[in-house]
């Protein structure tokens, strides 16, 4: 019987909820190079992107009984790792200050910048800078949900991601861009 | 615990639903062009051993859960005899004071028969009403009976009934007057 991907991922759900390994691998293989790539551009080292890994799929499969089918279950996962990043990374700590915000001028990207160029710009923002940065630009989240996240307020995390995108412009701007 | 979904991007969507993410890139800009990371190996183990581990944590959290719980119990039960025992202690201490009050209160009414309950200092600060002549009188009054028990203590010594009622009855209008005194000086 072929499945549909939707009806694929209910049933490593109930695999899952049942505690089965091999249906918590497949979950598992599914999501890992996403997810490792969302804790790695948050935490920027290896090693405490695996840590936010572990964390953070352990808690999935710990608390798969709560995914409830309503958003989409990589959306899911993904809130579950962002936490699990954010713990490890709690120790730097966001400034709650109220600076101009500037946050609705688009970035005005150079044509010739890569993704590659870009990551090493973004890699060189503060951890703070850079979480808003890439929990807003990137993975799509409105301020409100960062601020929920975060646990900073909504001007907090405004004002974050627009001295992150004058920091980034900066920086490509040394970079040739 | 909340659950966010993103706005602006419906990557998880997509791809939950096995859509092809080439067709989802959405952006002229770089940021959909970001490098993509590969888990290392070896991470699924490390998972797994970690998920084996599991009811073994919860069952040593509930064996710490039942010790704190335990702990409590006897600190609260340690707290509740303490307070006992202080409570027990402190009424029966109070009920020997209360008895000892009442024996010297005692002690006291029968000496009040033979002692003075009018103290000549009230008259210093008060020397205006001292100086009245009703307040003269009752002063003087109160000298002569002194001065009658006086007379009557080596007399009442043999235990004659008679005498002893005469000596009472002279305590007492020493009472009744200095009583008089104290509230002509209260009163003012």
């Amino acid at each position: 019987m072929v499945l549909s991907n939707h009806g694929k991922i209910k049933k490593i759900v109930q695999g899952c909820l049942k505690n089965d390994r091999h249906f918590q691998k497949m979950l598992f293989e599914m999501y890992k190079d996403a997810m490792y790539t969302l804790t790695f551009r948050i935490l920027r080292n290896e090693e405490l992107a695996s840590d936010a890994m572990q964390e953070g799929f352990v808690q999935v499969f710990t608390g798969i009984g709560n995914y409830r089918f309503e958003s989409p279950l990589g959306s899911w996962i993904k809130t579950i790792m962002i936490r699990s990043a954010l713990k490890i990374m709690k120790n730097e700590p966001f400034k709650n200050d109220s600076e101009p915000e500037i946050t609705n001028i688009p970035i005005e990207w150079d044509q010739n910048l890569t993704g590659e160029l870009l990551d090493q710009a973004i890699s060189q923002l503060s951890p703070g800078y850079r979480t808003v940065f890439l929990l807003v630009e990137v993975e799509g989240y409105n301020h409100k949900e960062v601020a929920g996240m975060l646990n900073i307020s909504e001007g907090t995390s405004k004002s974050q991601l627009s001295r992150a995108k004058v920091i980034l412009q900066k920086k490509l701007k040394e970079l040739g861009f | 615990m909340p659950t966010f979904k993103a706005q602006g991007l419906n990557f998880w969507e997509i791809f939950d639903n096995g859509q092809n993410i080439e067709l989802i890139t959405r952006f002229g800009n770089p940021i959909s062009d970001l490098p993509q990371k590969i888990a290392p190996e070896g991470l699924w183990e490390s998972i797994e051993a970690r998920l084996a581990k599991g009811p073994k944590t919860r069952q040593l959290r509930s064996a710490n859960y039942l010790a704190r719980v335990a702990a409590a119990a006897v600190t609260i039960l340690l707290i509740g005899s303490g307070l006992l025992f202080i409570k027990h202690h402190y009424t029966k201490k109070s009920m020997q004071q209360r008895i000892a009050i009442k024996k010297i209160n005692a002690d006291h009414n029968n000496e009040t028969d033979f002692r003075s309950i009018w103290n000549p200092a009230l008259c210093e600060s008060n020397p205006k009403i001292c100086n009245t002549v009703f307040f003269k009188e009752l002063d003087k009054q109160l000298m002569d009976v002194k001065g009658e028990l006086n007379l009557m203590e080596p007399v009442i010594q043999n235990g004659d009934p008679q005498m002893m009622k005469y000596y009472y009855r002279l305590v007492n209008l020493k009472v009744e007057i200095e009583k008089k005194m104290i509230k002509i000086i209260m009163e003012s």
